[in-house]
């Protein structure tokens, strides 16, 4: 196949997938119960001709095929709904929360996949050592940890202080509220305020990479061009970061890539209780208030980022490894 | 290297089970079983040797333990606010409450016990139902290929990147709170990679030669599936079952902590939500957030530990040089 | 050759320090921003935070349902007529309207207001704006002001300075002696030409409050500042504070550490265990505020089962016989210990209630007499249900319905939004299956729970109310015509208490012509509640607030001495207080580490950890060949 043809492919599939996704959620939803009622929840004295005219105004007196069609074309244009709690249009609920979710996740994975890949490569090399056990035992230890439990855990210690020390970092947002910092400062408040969800997130993903790259590199160390290396009398290091690591870090960026999807939707418990104004904080919120329609807003966005987010990485895939392709 | 048990040994392929042999005693099923009971006590020889594998299984055993005999360690009144041996509220732990005393007076310990039972339960049988799924659509899948595989490995790679948690939450959101929910809600999103991993399997088996000569002997779809792919699948499902089990109890306790849970029973993961919603973080009651927490961590630990032993022991690429 | 096991040591140390110090890197460098944030906040403007648990729901006072919402409302707007700090009564000394004159037929109300008003945006108020927003409140039937204007007919301003209110019936509410209309004003020049006033977001606002709103990020904060043109200098009202922040925490562990580190001033709680332990930290006061709010258990009173077609009324729902019974509902209540749920659910936080209209109501609150209370005794209300008929009448523990014979077995609902719903649960399905009645009890959604009532299908279930001052529109919620019609249409009773001659008394209230008249009225509506009990009131639950005293003084209370500190009915709470001046101020507001601790710590870390790898990479190069 040639990679022009695998390339218009996968991005055929990834389209595929997201009519998929907008189909999936607008039944799921539509699968609740009647809208109009939802919205009207709690609104006594609301005239039957209100009804209509709400009912009129959402599309809901058309059939259904055509209300399926009024809504992909809604979506389309940015019109997401009109959110049930905040009575504010479902994009711009969303549109002002996109921002500290992308920065609290971006560095926390960055972090999270350089220091994982870093274990990883000295575990794998050094295959049964004690290091190798005992970073293992830590890794799978963080591995089947809940974030949120974990998250308490740090919260009890460092924001809240135990016996006589003190708290040590602020919680509760992304800045300080009314401080009104502005250029460097307020770069510097919103980290400082970063620090225990990003801490959090770090260690509770860093286990997932370490340990895809351990048993990449273990892989890649029983291939033969590795064997052939050494019986050149390639140097070990060389060995190591000449031939093994390359080869198998490619699949550990391509995990991470995939990963970076689901941790958008992993922070939800963590933004809850560091009460980061994320995506997930909004999340969870939003199920508290039953929401629909902002989680059908955020659904929507959470899936489609993890399309692109697999696009990404096929194409990643097969820029760095041309087998992909041959295949 | 030696070959893998499941894929060279020659297998017993009578067309016609019902044969009658008087003498000998050993009939193809016999036979078949015999060897897999070797197989399966070469697996677990090598599994002894396992350090993690092995720290794995005795923890495990010990929760199972635990939350079968529950009420033999802790009576159930213990549950009930209004039962006689609730204590002083939110007590640090003491002789009498060696894990403390949640809100309601009652204590921690005999609250984790019984969690213990609520996350197995939901554990095993969202797993079981993931299996189930999996299971099924990736043997039609991988067995039948063709226009079936097509549709069905779609319909899987679509729910493979719809993003398993926020998913999660809004049927749970939609369907309301309740035990049931929660399992059916694990059980519909992880089925994906069940799924896949069977059907590549089955793939790699449809084309075995002692399936082909079975097929060319005129065995039927339904023999062929479960008397030579299943039983082979097997070892893989199984691995595949004890990964699955860790990633549903985290996620029941997940979806009980934001609420999703079903309140009337007691979870490991309603236990935290109680505690963070009465506040325990900042009132420093650590006793009635880390037991919980703790125990979380060392199940879904054991779970990961056994999986992680038996990928070492069955994917022979990853063994040592 | 093997790579197994050989080298220990370093490796694991150097990894170890190498995660500690890139955590430790990000905490210092931040740890310097927290020395930073230390300085006070600029241009020598006071900023006033208090934080919430929950988002807003609107700032736009025609969709806004939630309390938190009102507290934003009564600062941005004003009421005809204030209430007063110590009572809830008319305060026309702070108020927009100095005096108002009833006419002899008692249906048409003159208010004379000050002169020389102004909105935010330099505009004149004038009673034009009052007379516009009362007549389109009352044909957009808005939900939150419908119940107030029920009787209302229409306003006009007869100039600038006065507009008068015509009614439809005789009444005394309009009369200015209390505050009835819980209608905030808007700015006629400002609202009459939006298309769509529900779809307002209303930020910013132009107000007549002391503060308007000027920025919000929904579910993260809300910025108010100082009116310039605030008309209660006049009259002695001089706000002190220029900014005010509502902040939203969506988790009160967090808000209570914000509190403890200085980050808010204010907070208003709901977990008793947190309010306790804030009490014992340094420079913070707590306070369960006694305020309009209680707890019930209510029961389906016959949704079934009832004829009275008021409302377009159906029967539906298959809620049982024996809850539409009140002698079964009065023995219910008796089996219910209201003062253990207050100690062990409630925290201590609030008092045993018996009536929906809560002791600091502007009419007053009644209580039963010692002879017709309904207290806490399992035996008398065993007794009580043996004597209404309902027996064990096929031995299986569970008494049966008299009229079909079959168990009573209630369906019990509890919330998942309140966890004091659900702690209440098994204390009340313990002590009714003492007496014999059996208890299924369900947590839903509060929109589900909705839905239940509404279908009629349920026994008893556990929710609250957050009543006005007056109490007309708690005390309406029980009439006829607000039953639920039918499945699926939303009505206030969610109780389907049916009385008609509870009913005549509630018009009487509205058009008694003499407030003591309209008291006494109500006080009879009281009663008739808790003789047929289709609320068991359990609990008139505090507010818990916290607050530091290092920053901020001047806190009073509504009502006087047992209150709310701040989101009062009104904007004169917040215009009390004022920064703490002098000895005692504290201008830090952060507790961390000094700024130059973290630069040590960052510099010797980067030396240790340098110095490692360092050496480390030598060795291993060496090792390796």
């Amino acid at each position: 196949m040639s990679t022009r043809r695998y390339l218009i492919s996968k991005v055929l599939q990834a389209i595929l997938t997201l009519a998929f996704v907008l189909a999936f959620n607008f039944f799921l939803f539509r699968a609740v119960g009647d809208p109009v009622t939802q919205l009207l929840r709690g609104h006594s004295g609301i005239s039957a001709q209100a009804v209509l005219q709400l009912q009129r105004q959402l599309g809901l007196d058309l059939p259904l095929p055509q209300q399926f069609v009024h809504y992909v074309k809604e979506t389309f244009e940015g019109h997401l709904g009109y959110s049930y709690f905040y009575n504010l249009p479902v994009s711009q609920v969303i549109a002002g929360r996109i921002w500290p979710t992308i920065l609290l996740i971006g560095l926390s994975t960055l972090a999270s996949t350089a220091l994982g890949i870093w274990i990883g490569i000295r575990q794998g090399w050094r295959r049964g050592s004690k290091y190798d056990q005992g970073m293992l035992a830590f890794t799978l230890f963080t591995y089947s940890m809940p974030e949120f439990w974990f998250g308490l855990l740090i919260i009890m210690a460092f924001a809240v202080g135990v016996g006589p020390f003190p708290a040590l970092f602020p919680t509760g947002g992304y800045e300080t509220t009314g401080a009104g910092y502005t250029g460097m400062a307020h770069v510097v408040d919103v980290l400082n305020h970063m620090v225990l969800p990003f801490f959090v997130l770090t260690l509770s993903y860093l286990g997932e990479y370490s340990l895809i790259m351990r048993s990449s590199l273990l892989e890649t160390l029983g291939e033969d061009f590795i064997i052939t290396a050494r019986a050149k009398g390639v140097r070990e290091n060389r060995v190591l970061y000449g031939h093994a690591v390359p080869n198998a870090l490619l699949p550990t960026m391509t995990v991470t890539i995939l990963q970076l999807g689901f941790v958008l939707s992993g922070v939800i418990t963590i933004e809850l209780i560091f009460n980061w104004p994320g995506l997930g904080l909004l999340t969870a919120t939003s199920v508290d208030a039953r929401d629909f329609p902002v989680l059908q807003g955020l659904f929507l966005l959470f899936s489609a980022s993890v399309i692109v987010a697999n696009l990404v990485a096929d194409l990643l895939y097969s820029y760095l490894d041309p087998r992909v392709r041959a295949a | 290297m030696r070959p893998r048990p499941t894929s060279t040994e020659p297998v017993a392929t009578a067309p016609d089970v019902h044969i009658e042999v008087k003498e000998p005693p050993r009939t193809p099923k016999q036979i078949a079983r015999a060897r897999r009971k070797a197989a399966a006590k070469r697996v677990w020889r090598e599994y002894r040797k396992n350090t993690m594998g092995m720290a794995g299984l005795i923890i495990l055993g010990f929760f199972v333990f635990v939350a079968i005999f529950a009420p033999l360690l802790a009576s159930s009144c213990g549950l009930d606010p209004t039962c006689p041996s609730t204590g002083p509220q939110l007590h640090a732990p003491s002789l009498k409450y060696p894990l403390g005393t949640d809100d309601l007076g009652r204590s921690v310990l005999t609250l984790t016990i019984w969690g213990t039972r609520i996350s197995m339960i939901v554990g095993l049988v969202s797993t079981a139902i993931t299996i189930l799924i999996g299971v099924t659509i990736g043997l039609i899948a991988g067995y039948y290929g063709a226009w079936r595989e097509t549709v069905l490995m779609r319909l899987t790679d679509w729910f493979l990147v719809i993003p398993f948690l926020p998913l999660a939450i809004v049927l749970a959101t939609l369907l309301g709170p309740s035990f049931y929910t929660v399992i059916f809600v694990i059980a519909i999103t992880s089925w994906p990679s069940a799924a896949r991993v069977i059907r590549a399997q089955v793939l790699s088996l449809k084309t075995r030669p002692y399936v082909e000569r079975a097929r060319a002997l005129g065995a039927s779809d339904w023999h062929l599936v479960t008397r030579h792919i299943l039983p082979n699948v097997g070892p893989l499902i199984f691995a595949n079952t004890v990964l699955t089990v860790a990633v549903a109890i985290l996620y029941e306790s997940t979806l009980s902590f934001l609420g999703l849970g079903d309140p009337l029973h007691t979870s490991w993961g309603t236990i935290l939500e109680n505690s963070f919603g009465a506040g325990a973080p900042f009132a420093g009651n650590w006793w009635w957030v880390v037991p919980p927490g703790l125990a979380i961590v060392l199940v879904v630990l054991s779970f990961t530990m056994i999986g992680y032993a038996l990928d070492d022991i069955l994917n022979p690429k990853l063994r040592a040089r | 050759m093997s790579l197994n096991g050989r080298r220990k040591g370093p490796w694991v140390g150097g990894t170890g320090i190498l995660v500690a110090a890139v955590m430790l890197a990000t905490a210092s460098f931040a740890g310097i921003a927290g020395a930073q944030s230390a300085t006070p906040s600029p241009a020598g403007k006071s900023t006033f935070i208090y934080g919430v648990t929950a988002p807003n729901s609107s700032m736009n006072p025609l969709v806004g349902y939630l309390g938190i919402d009102y507290t934003i409302w009564s600062l941005e707007y004003n009421l005809p007529i204030e209430f007063a700090t110590k009572d809830f009564g008319a305060d026309l000394e702070h108020s927009i309207v100095t005096s108002v004159e009833t006419s002899s037929d008692n249906m048409s109300f003159t208010y004379h207001m000050r002169s020389g008003l102004k909105w935010s945006d330099g505009q004149p108020f004038t009673a034009n704006d009052v007379a516009w927003t009362l007549n389109f409140y009352k044909e957009s039937n808005i939900s939150n002001y419908s119940a107030d204007l029920a009787i209302f007919k229409s306003a006009e301003a007869t100039d600038d300075a006065t507009f008068v209110i015509h009614t439809d019936q005789p009444t005394s509410v309009f009369n200015g002696q209390s505050v009835w209309m819980y209608e905030f004003i808007l700015p006629e020049h400002i609202w009459s030409t939006i298309d769509e006033p529900k779809k307002f977001e209303n930020v910013p606002a132009v107000g007549s409050g002391p503060w308007v709103v000027t920025q919000q990020k929904p579910g993260d904060f809300v910025r108010l500042e100082r009116n310039p043109n605030f008309w209660g200098t006049q009259v002695g009202l001089e706000p002190h504070v220029d900014v005010i922040i509502e902040k939203v925490f969506n988790d009160e562990n967090q808000m209570a550490a914000a509190l403890q580190r200085g980050e808010i001033d204010f907070g208003f709680f709901d977990s008793a265990n947190i309010l306790n332990s804030l009490k014992t930290k340094p420079n913070i006061k707590t306070w369960g505020a006694q305020i309009p709010l209680f707890d019930e258990l209510a029961f389906n009173s016959g949704s079934a089962f009832q004829t009275d077609k008021a409302g377009g009324f159906v029967p539906h729902g298959d809620g049982i016989h024996a809850t539409s019974d009140p002698a079964f509902r009065r023995a219910v209540a008796e089996a219910i210990d209201k003062q253990t749920l207050v100690d062990k659910v409630y925290g201590g936080y609030a008092t045993v209630a018996d009536s929906p209209v809560q002791p600091g109501a502007t009419t007053g609150n009644w209580d039963p007499p010692a002879d017709q209370a309904l207290n806490f005794n399992l035996d008398k209300a065993k007794a009580d249900l043996t004597a209404a008929g309902y027996t064990d009448t096929d031995g299986d523990g569970v008494v049966n319905d008299p009229k079909t014979g079959e168990n009573v077995v209630l369906r019990y609902y509890t919330r998942t939004s309140d966890q004091n719903t659900i702690k209440t649960a098994p204390f009340v399905k313990s002590w009714l299956e003492q007496i014999g009645v059996g208890v299924k009890v369900f947590a839903v959604s509060s929109g589900k729970l909705t839905t239940i009532i509404e279908s009629g299908d349920y026994e008893l279930f556990h929710w609250g109310w957050f009543p006005n001052p007056d109490p007309n529109y708690i005390l309406g919620i029980f009439t006829c015509e607000q039953r639920a019609p039918k499945p699926g249409v939303y009505g206030n009773n969610d109780s389907f208490f049916c009385d008609p001659q509870y009913d005549q008394l509630y018009q009487q209230q509205l058009t008694a012509t003499s407030t003591q008249a309209r008291v006494d009225i109500v006080h009879q509506m009281q009663q008739i509640l808790y003789e047929q009990q289709p609320y068991i009131m359990l609990a008139y639950t505090n507010y818990l607030e916290a607050y530091r005293t290092d920053r901020f003084t001047g806190y009073t209370t509504q009502p006087e001495g047992v209150g709310d500190l701040l989101a009062t009915w009104g904007p004169f709470g917040f215009i009390g207080i004022r920064p703490v001046t002098g000895e005692g101020a504290s201008a830090a507001k952060s507790e961390g580490i000094p700024g130059w601790v973290w630069i040590a710590i960052v510099v010797g870390l980067a030396v240790v950890i340098g110095g490692i790898m360092l050496g480390r990479r030598r060795i291993s190069d060496e090792d390796r060949v």
